[in-house]
């Protein structure tokens, strides 16, 4: 588009990044300036295209702010998403699977704030992008989100079940009743957070791998191969510990 | 804000546009300013714009005063640059005094802008002086083209957003919200006669 149209095509970006405008309204103006969404930034060594969604921790914020000027925060309750948003990873979670995120074509950084998110939270995020990049809705490009299995018995499956609907999956019959109920970093309230030592304590009764534990619990797989009644042993124990 | 004095002519106690010789004597007959001096000055306080008043503006274009300009969103957009007006409606009574003021805006004037209605206006019509301003106006500025505009011409208003800025007062609303729809920040111009400033949106 002609540099003639800049002003135009900053309105118009500018009135999605804050909510004015939802996507199918860009597209209309789109027809008149061919609005492109997509620049590229350097951002921690890397040219990422926006937008882009930086998840990080909330007491992160300032400080991205000043490394990268053009970020903003993001407010879904005001459905503020600039092209550059600075968002910690409920409210994304929360907005993508609600589909309140107004771009369809943008990229996820894992911000070093999160390096030490446990397995599942990394589980989660990438079993929702495998959703979006699969729904033919939504084509995210994602850094530093490790793939994982997804914890089978987990109050996060009700997330994905969620996600799941609002992308059109009426079929299913997961349950996605109080998805939003969940909680990512409190080991208490989840079935898949089993603390180090009841892992090790298994482990020395069984005389297995810990880690060979750690999967079956955490993750309901069995890469040590695992009778099916020591399996079942493991669960029982552990289920009966924790009631 | 500078205030240039233009002295009437005793004799016949209203001002006559030199360029326009049809314009002699076709002072309104309601007109309150007949006997008083025309200046800049009356013409802002006016809550009326006459004929007599299209002719002084548009004869002391060049000594218009340099009326503030406010961009409305600058609270909300800081990066935004204002585009000089290079398309000037003269559609409206209303806008008429504004589009003359606006000409010491403009860098490169491109068009008038206009409708189908106002050209066809006669003279009882209420579009006749915006007709007579633009008349005025095009043979002053010979080589700036006057253009017509009609609801959903969305290709005309692509081509005048290409040159930069359009003053708009004056046009009629339905064409002022699909301008508005498409212009970017820093593009259009609008004239309040009561804050006596140009609001650019």
């Amino acid at each position: 588009m002609s540099e003639q149209f800049q002003p135009e095509v900053k309105k118009f970006k500018w009135l999605l990044s804050q909510g004015y405008i939802n996507p199918a309204e860009l597209a209309f103006y789109s027809n008149f300036y061919e609005i492109q969404m997509t620049t590229t930034i350097n951002f921690e060594g890397n040219e990422i295209l926006t937008p882009l969604f930086i998840l990080t921790k909330p007491s992160k914020f300032d400080r991205l702010k000043k490394e990268l000027p053009q970020a903003e925060i993001a407010d879904p309750y005001s459905k503020k998403f600039p092209l550059i948003s600075l968002i910690s990873i409920e409210k994304f979670v929360n907005s993508l699977v609600n589909l309140k995120i107004p771009y369809f074509f943008f990229t996820l950084f894992l911000h070093e704030s999160y390096y030490n998110a446990p397995p599942h939270v990394h589980a989660l995020l990438y079993t929702l992008l495998q959703l979006a990049n699969s729904s033919n809705k939504y084509v995210i490009k994602y850094y530093n989100i490790k793939e994982e299995p997804m914890p089978v018995s987990s109050d996060l499956q009700k997330i994905v079940c969620h996600f799941n609907k609002m992308l059109g999956d009426k079929d299913n019959s997961c349950d996605d009743s109080d998805w939003w109920k969940y909680n990512l970093w409190s080991k208490s309230t989840n079935n898949t957070a089993v603390d180090r030592k009841m892992i090790e304590k298994i482990a020395l009764q069984y005389n297995i791998s810990p880690i060979c534990v750690h999967y079956v619990l955490a993750y309901n797989k069995n890469p040590c191969h695992l009778s099916p009644f020591l399996l079942l042993q493991i669960k029982s124990d552990l289920s009966s510990s924790s009631s | 804000m500078s205030s240039p004095q233009v002295k009437s002519n005793p004799q016949s106690q209203v001002k006559t546009n030199p360029n326009n010789p049809n314009s002699t004597n076709q002072t309104n007959p309601n007109s309150t300013q007949t006997t008083q001096q025309i200046t800049w000055e009356t013409i802002l306080k006016s809550p009326r714009i006459e004929r007599q008043h299209v002719d002084f503006a548009i004869n002391s274009a060049e000594q218009a005063p340099q009326v503030p300009v406010e961009f409305v969103y600058n609270q909300l957009v800081t990066d935004a640059r204002i585009s000089s007006p290079a398309s000037v409606a003269v559609s409206g009574t209303g806008g008429i005094i504004g589009a003359i003021l606006v000409l010491r805006h403009t860098i490169s004037l491109k068009y008038f802008i206009t409708t189908k209605e106002v050209l066809s206006a006669d003279e009882k019509s209420p579009l006749f002086l915006a007709k007579y301003a633009l008349e005025l106006l095009s043979k002053k500025y010979n080589d700036t083209e006057v253009i017509t505009i009609e609801l959903n011409e969305f290709e005309k208003i692509k081509l005048l957003l290409k040159q930069g800025g359009v003053y708009i007062s004056g046009l009629p609303y339905e064409l002022v919200v699909q301008l508005s729809q498409l212009a970017g920040f820093g593009r259009l111009w609008h004239y309040s006669s009561m804050q006596r400033k140009f609001y650019v949106f």
